[in-house]
Formats: C-alpha cells, sequence, structure tokens
C-alpha cells in the first residue's frame, strides 16, 4: 500500500517535472537576444549601456547603443523604444532607425531595448504572445520579442516593501513592482536596483555626449486618455508643437487632408519618474514621449493572437467604441495594425528632429533613408526590416 | 546589500521547493501530491532563475 502511494507520488512529480522541463524551454527562449540587422553602413559604432553606468557590467540591463554619426556637426539626438518592452509599435520604430536611417549631419543615438531584461519575460496571467514575427520578401522570418512592461524579476528580486529613490516617486503597496518599470524611475541611481540603474545609465548617456532632444516610443491601451499624444516637458512644448504642426502641413501636402491623430500634452508636474519629466527636469535635453494605440495593452481584447497583436483588431473595442465609452483610443474595424502604429512613430520622431533643427540649426540633425509614413503604412515592416546575414 | 538579499531570496526560493518536492513524495493523498506539484514547478523555475 505504502509503495503503491510512493509510485503514484512519483508519477506526479515525473508530470510536475515534465511541466517544468516545457514551460522552462519556453521561458528559457525568451532569454535568447533578438538578432538584428547590423550592416547599415551609417552605423559607426555600437556602444552599451555599461559605458555610461560601469555598474551595469555584464548585467542584463546592459543594452545596446546604436551610434550613427554623420561626421558633420550639428545637433544629438536620442531615439528608443523598449522601455516597456511589450509596447512593441516603439520598438520597430527603433529598429527601423537602426536598420534604414541615414545621418547626414549630427549624431543620431538609438536604442531599441531600453529595458533590455523586460525582453525576458512576460506579463503573468495575461497570456501574452512572446514572439513576433514578420515574413520577409526572400522568405526569411524576422522574430521580434514581445516581453513585459517590468524587468525581469530573475535580475531583479525581490520588489522592496517601500522605495523612494532619485525619481521622488514613493513605491510602496500595490505599486512595489514600479521598480521594476523603467520609466518610473527616471533619473535613475548609479548603483541601486537594476532599473534603478538603467535609467542612471541614459541619463548619464544624455549628460556625457550632451544629446538635445529625446524620443521615447511607448504604446497605450484604448482605455488611456492620451493616445497618440505626444508629451513634452516643459522646454520641449516648442519644439512638440512645431513638430505637429509641420506634420499636419507635410500631411495635406501629400494630399491626406485629416493629417495625423497627433496631439500635444505638457508632461504632468508630479509625473515622478517618467522619461518625459525626470529626464526634463534633471538634463538639458528636451525630452519627449510618444504614446500609440494597441488593443492588447487594455484589459477588454479578448483571445490574444496574431490578428490582435499584428493586426490591432479587437471585437470587444469596436463595441467599447460604439458605445462611446473612449476617450481617446477609439478603435474601428480596420484596427490599429503594427505598420500604422510604428509609421506614427517614425513620422512623428522624424518631425522632431526637423523641428529641432528649424528652431535651432546648430542642433541639426538630419536623417534620410527611412521609408514614407504611406510606404511603411502600405508596404508594411516586412519591406523596411532587413533579412539577416 | 540588494544583490545580498537577491541571493538569500533564491535560497529561500530553492528551500521551498525542497520542501514541496519532500512533502509531494510523502502526500498521503493524489490531490495532496498534486498541490505540491502546483507549488513545486514556479518555485523550482525561480531557484534555477528561469522564471
Amino acid at each position: 500500500m505504502k509503495n503503491k502511494k510512493l509510485l503514484v507520488n512519483i508519477a506526479v512529480l515525473v508530470v510536475a517535472l515534465a511541466i517544468a522541463l516545457v514551460a522552462g524551454a519556453d521561458f528559457r527562449k525568451m532569454h535568447e537576444p533578438d538578432k538584428i540587422y547590423t550592416g547599415n553602413p551609417a552605423i559607426t559604432s555600437v556602444k552599451k549601456l555599461s559605458d555610461y553606468n560601469n555598474n551595469l557590467l555584464n548585467t542584463a540591463g546592459d543594452t545596446d547603443i546604436y551610434v550613427l554619426d554623420s561626421g558633420v556637426p550639428g545637433g544629438k539626438a536620442l531615439i528608443y523604444g523598449g522601455t516597456h518592452s511589450n509596447e512593441t509599435a516603439a520598438v520597430m520604430n527603433a529598429l527601423t532607425y537602426i536598420e534604414n536611417a541615414v545621418v547626414e549631419q549630427g549624431t543620431l543615438y538609438v536604442i531599441f531595448q531600453a529595458n533590455q531584461s523586460a525582453f525576458t519575460n512576460t506579463l503573468p496571467l495575461r497570456a501574452q504572445m512572446s514572439h513576433m514575427n514578420f515574413t520577409l520578401p526572400d522568405g526569411s522570418v524576422r522574430s521580434v520579442r514581445m516581453g513585459s512592461r517590468l524587468a525581469n524579476p530573475v535580475h531583479q528580486w525581490p520588489d522592496p516593501n517601500y522605495r523612494l529613490n532619485s525619481s521622488g516617486r514613493v513605491l510602496k503597496q500595490n505599486e512595489i513592482a514600479e521598480i521594476r518599470n523603467l520609466n518610473r524611475n527616471h533619473p535613475g541611481m548609479e548603483e541601486g536596483y537594476l532599473v534603478e540603474m538603467v535609467a542612471y545609465g541614459i541619463r548619464n548617456l544624455i549628460d556625457t555626449e550632451g544629446i538635445d532632444f529625446i524620443f521615447d516610443g511607448h504604446e497605450a491601451s484604448p482605455e488611456f486618455l492620451r493616445v497618440n499624444y505626444l508629451i513634452a516637458h516643459d522646454r520641449a512644448m516648442n519644439l512638440g508643437s512645431t513638430a505637429i504642426l509641420n506634420a499636419s502641413l507635410d500631411a495635406m501636402m501629400e494630399g491626406n487632408m485629416e493629417g495625423y491623430p497627433f496631439k500635444l500634452d505638457l508632461s504632468g508636474a508630479t509625473s515622478w519618474g517618467l522619461s518625459h519629466r525626470a529626464l526634463g527636469d534633471n538634463t538639458a535635453t528636451l525630452a519627449t514621449l510618444f504614446e500609440s494605440l494597441n488593443p492588447v495593452m487594455g484589459f477588454c481584447h479578448g483571445k490574444v493572437n496574431e490578428e490582435l497583436v499584428k493586426e490591432g483588431k479587437s471585437d470587444n473595442y469596436v463595441k467599447i467604441t460604439d458605445m462611446g465609452l473612449l476617450d481617446s483610443g477609439e478603435l474601428t474595424d480596420a484596427g490599429s495594425p503594427i505598420e500604422l502604429r510604428t509609421a506614427y512613430h517614425m513620422e512623428i520622431s522624424r518631425q522632431l528632429l526637423n523641428a529641432m533643427g528649424e528652431l535651432d540649426p546648430a542642433k541639426t540633425v538630419t536623417v534620410t533613408g527611412l521609408p514614407t509614413f504611406t510606404e511603411m503604412v502600405s508596404n508594411g515592416l516586412e519591406s523596411t526590416l532587413k533579412p539577416l546575414e | 546589500m540588494i544583490a545580498a538579499l537577491n541571493i538569500i531570496y533564491l535560497v529561500i526560493a530553492a528551500a521551498l521547493a525542497l520542501f514541496a518536492l519532500v512533502n509531494l513524495l510523502r502526500a498521503k493523498t493524489l490531490d495532496k501530491a498534486i498541490n505540491m506539484a502546483i507549488l513545486f514547478v514556479p518555485l523550482l523555475l525561480r531557484a534555477l532563475r528561469i522564471k
């Protein structure tokens, strides 16, 4: 009888180990770095964030910084995505710059995985997809990870019960996991939790290189009140308004009389730890942040599948829109496809770069080589992502 | 301090995984064995720094 129970228990253990093995293999796969095309001749060097915070050396936070230096004096700009790794359009925008941009004046810094650790895990209990795939014209497949908005607890654990760091934001009670959220911990700490050190690395990159303007790409749920908004620090409002006005004018010149849905908002005075507030307050850079509409970020989207993450289609949110319950994240049957979301990021960041040169010619950063908005929307990311060699 | 705390928590996770494993093997009923298995899997993955 005793032996029979032991045999049953061993059988349960074997099943548990099998589940652990299968699940563990999937989780381990999330730790494999994304392969990207780095053959763009405009890339002059690839730095590491640990160059700006030595404490990040050999940690999961030591992300790559792609430098595209024209060699012609001008401004310096930082465009980055992957602050929240599940906000894929921001990542794809940064990749579009890394793989396609040509810088003719000034210097462009691009990071596509700002919180690198966050790409190695998904949000628990959200039934997320872990990868987004694109089949290129040559038949090859480019795969991009979709992680979590928070760093992986494998890299930063435990979350403290109370934390007040340089951001001024008190993290306690139900907010303690935000210590793993890069966009709650700016301007960061040279020595501290991993994400605080990542934030410090970005701050020190801005200070050390004298970066004039930053663009932090994000995506938002339909329920969010600032969808398609550019959020600008007080000192960056001129830059932001010029960029949005120019974007509208350019759209009209191309026959798109409706223009873009971009709107501008001022960074909240108490947006402690957010890039547009904290980096604007603590560095000389002009800090901006953009939010595009991604229905998978919400809570009412239904089953997570390829149609939802790539096409941005959600019947639930169309119904909610029809009921008039959304303020800025309205969704139609057309959805919010990744090409359109990425094109918005690309267009607004390009307009910001142009506006910086208009407002201060000494800070001009001239970027060419990117697809036009229409090309991105029509041809998709399959036409801008490059095959891996 | 933060790194030390991380190591302490990993040791605690490993000890709890071991505790769950022993209880799984000594379980007197199937549902208790399954309960312990459900505890064991995430603790093991955390102790191994996989999830």
